[in-house]
This record gives structure tokens, sequence and C-alpha cells, in this order.
């Protein structure tokens, strides 16, 4: 046996899957032969270390896309039409904040009519650029406790809505947080965590201008963003 | 074999696929959390892209969705899906294959060259960046061979199945792969380090 009969066979050497007397031969070339020992030991590391691989995680928006998907799939075919009736929240609030750009927060804010008395946000919220995650954060810190105080204008079916949806929010949030610590260098991890983050805001966005409605009495007004919401 | 399912008991299987099937939202998230991680990790080695991967997981997660109803226990969920996710995996790569012409295989077959390195890898300090991102570089053929061979644990014959060519042709993909990956590994230990950037995706 030589180098160039030996080296096809290394493989099944390495994997003990084959005769006896053919791996007696391999044997026999190896004890004479360092490079190809060598190509036997690499081979043999390899196939230990591939087995090793640690498994990997799926980022967290994945699951909220396929929920979503989930339920699309569901309306399109006709059954259960109250199917993860509160995630589509979610995606509406994501294409929402998508179509409409972020930095609306503050002006969203500010209530059509009587812009007085509600804060500005960008004078208390740090610029997106040099800090997204404080950012949202704020952004949200502020929008929460001016919903909040308002909640009690919508009725309890639409508040429950909204409210569940900030609860699958919060659940993508925590687990982007959680993946973030384990792998602080994820760029996946970090995306996820904004992601989950800008829905936040969007929905809340939703949410105030809903109360907003509601508190000036324009029904229409407020249909209109419900339906949007409930799209 | 390690490519099969996490331990669940045949009657907890059809009961979950059951309300699934029946549309309880609950029983359908916990079918994706006690499954995803198992089959993104072996969708991500097969098409060597994180990205990718994510689509076709939620491919195969609406396609159970729609057939759940009509699992009747005949392997275990786990299984199920597993099959179902290779499936999914040759369908993209195989897609993939005839939109660009066969070019970098070739290239890559003949600009191999041998090793430099003299002393022999080991194992353990072979860096798991590394073998991912050398894992990636393969052709499709040989690193699907690989990975359901070597970081999945199937034995020849099950790949010849699943893949649809003989035990031998598994084998000596197995081969062509493991021997390449020697190539990019011993290349990689000489070369100076690149940024984690390329790890994007996994967390």
């Amino acid at each position: 046996m030589n180098c160039s009969t030996c080296q096809p066979l290394l493989s099944a050497y390495v994997d003990e899957a084959m005769r006896a007397e053919e791996s007696a031969a391999v044997d026999e070339h190896l004890r004479g032969c360092a490079a190809c020992r060598v190509v036997a030991q690499d081979l043999a590391s390899i196939r230990v270390a591939g087995g090793s691989l640690e498994p990997l995680i799926p980022p967290a928006h994945v699951w909220h896309r396929i929920a979503a998907a989930a339920e699309t799939q569901t309306r399109a075919s006709g059954f259960h039409a109250g199917w993860f009736a509160w995630r589509p929240l979610a995606a509406v609030a994501m294409t929402a904040v998508l179509a409409a750009g972020l930095w609306r927060v503050g002006t969203l804010l500010q209530p059509a009519g009587d812009g007085d008395s509600t804060p500005q946000l960008a004078d208390v919220v740090p610029a997106a650029e040099s800090d997204p995650e404080a950012h949202y954060t704020l952004a949200i810190a502020r929008l929460e406790e001016v919903t909040t105080a308002d909640q009690d204008v919508l009725d309890q079916e639409t508040a429950g809505a909204i409210n569940a949806g900030l609860t699958v929010i919060d659940e993508a949030i925590t687990e982007s947080r959680a993946a973030l610590r384990t792998e602080p260098q994820s760029e996946s991890a970090q995306e996820s965590l904004f992601a989950a983050l800008r829905r936040k805001v969007a929905l809340l966005q939703e949410m105030l201008a809903l109360i907003n409605e509601m508190r000036k009495g324009n029904q229409e007004g407020a249909a209109r963003i419900l339906s949007e919401i409930n799209r | 074999m390690r490519g099969a399912a996490t331990p669940s008991s045949p009657a907890a299987d059809l009961e979950l696929a059951q309300r699934c099937g029946r549309g309880d939202p609950d029983a359908f998230e916990q079918l994706y959390r006690a499954h995803a991680g198992r089959l993104y990790t072996l969708i991500v080695r097969m098409v060597a892209s994180a990205e990718t991967a994510e689509d076709l997981l939620q491919e195969v997660f609406l396609t159970a969705y729609r057939k759940v109803g009509n699992f009747r226990g005949d392997s275990s969920l786990g299984t199920w899906l597993y099959r179902m996710a290779v499936n999914h995996c040759l369908d993209y790569l195989r897609g993939r294959q005839s939109k660009m012409a066969r070019t970098t295989d070739s290239i890559d077959e003949d600009g191999m060259v041998e090793p430099a390195a003299v002393a022999p890898l080991v194992a353990s300090a072979i860096s798991r960046l590394d073998l991912e991102r050398a894992i990636e570089r393969l052709p499709d053929g040989c690193r699907t061979a690989f990975v359901l061979h070597d970081v999945e644990g199937f034995q020849h014959h099950e790949i010849a199945t699943m893949l649809g060519i003989s035990e031998g042709t598994s084998k000596s993909q197995v081969h062509k792969a493991r021997m390449k990956l020697r190539a990019f590994l011993k290349g990689a230990m000489s070369a100076p380090p690149r940024a984690l950037s390329a790890q994007a995706g996994r967390v």
C-alpha cells in the first residue's frame, strides 16, 4: 500500500468501519509513513470536533414571524377564526413602525389639538443613533406613563387585546436580553432586541392615538385606529 | 443516533399533534419551543446560512401546522419534523444548484493544496467558530453528508436513504468533506484571525 491508495481509506479507518485485513494493511502503511499518520489524526480530530459542535438557538423574532404567518394561514383557510387573535397586533405594529419611521414618537406623543400638557419626547429621550436601547427604553417609559394613566377610557376588550400584544412583545424583549447575556457580541440577538423594542414603541403609539380619539369623543377616528390595530 | 428526537412519549406527541390540529395556539407554540432549536441547528449547517435557515424553519413549521392533524404517531413528532426539515433543506439546495452553474465546486477541487502545517489537528484545539465557518465553505453535496454523519450522528445507510444516494457515495462524500475541512482548518490556523461579525446569527 502506498500513500495514494491509503489516503482514500483513512475516513473508514478512523471510523473503524473497514474489514480487519484492510485495516491491518492501513496499520502497516501508517507505521512507516508519518505523513499519512498526520492525515489520519487530522480526520479523527475533525470527526470528534464535528460531533461536539454546540446547538444553535433560533433568534427570538423567528417565532413571532411564524405565529403571525400561521394566523394568516388560518384566516386564509377559513378555520379557527379566533386563532392567535392578539398576535397580529405585533405584526401590525411592526409594519406601522417601519412605514412611519421611528422618530415620529415625539410628534405622536403630542395629542392632536392640545399639545401643551404633554411633554415633548425629544426633550427627554437620548438620540437613537448614539444609544438606541436607551432611546427606546425611555420612549417606552414615557409612553407607558401616559397610556397607563388613561387606559380606562378604552373598553375592556380593546385594552385586554392590546395588553396581550404587549405581553408577547415583553416576552420577546426578555428572550433577546437573555440571549445577549449569553452572547453579548451576537448581532442577531441585538437586532431582535431592537426589533422588539420598536414593536413595543409602535404598539404603545397606536394605543395612545386611540386613547386620544376616545377622549375627544371622536368615535369615527377611534374606530379607524382600532380597525387598523385589529387588521 | 443523535439526530433522533428528544425523548417524548408517543401518547404525549399524539395529544400535542391533535391540539395543534384543532388550532390551539399554545400547543403550536409548545411544538415550536420543543423542536425549533434542534431543527434550526440542523438547517443552518445544511444550507450554510443563518438567514436562509430562518426562512426554512418558518416553512417547516408552517407545513407542520397544516399537516400535523394527519400525524398518526408512526414515528415521534421530533422525527416527523426532522425528516420534513431535511427535505426542505434538500429542496432548497437543489433549487439553488440548478440556478447557479456549478462553478465553485470545481474551482475548490482543483485549487486544493496540501496543508502546509505538519503538526496534527487536535480536536479540542479546533475552534468552534473556525469549524462552523469551514463547514459553510464546503460544496453542498459533501457538506450535507458531513453534517448528517459527523455532526448529527447518522449512519451511512440512513444518510443514503435520506439523500437518495448510495451508501458508498455517502462514505466518499464524508471523506471528501473531512479532507477539505482539514485543508481549510490548517489554512485557518496560519491565517490571521478574522472579524467576529461572521458569527452573526449564532446566538
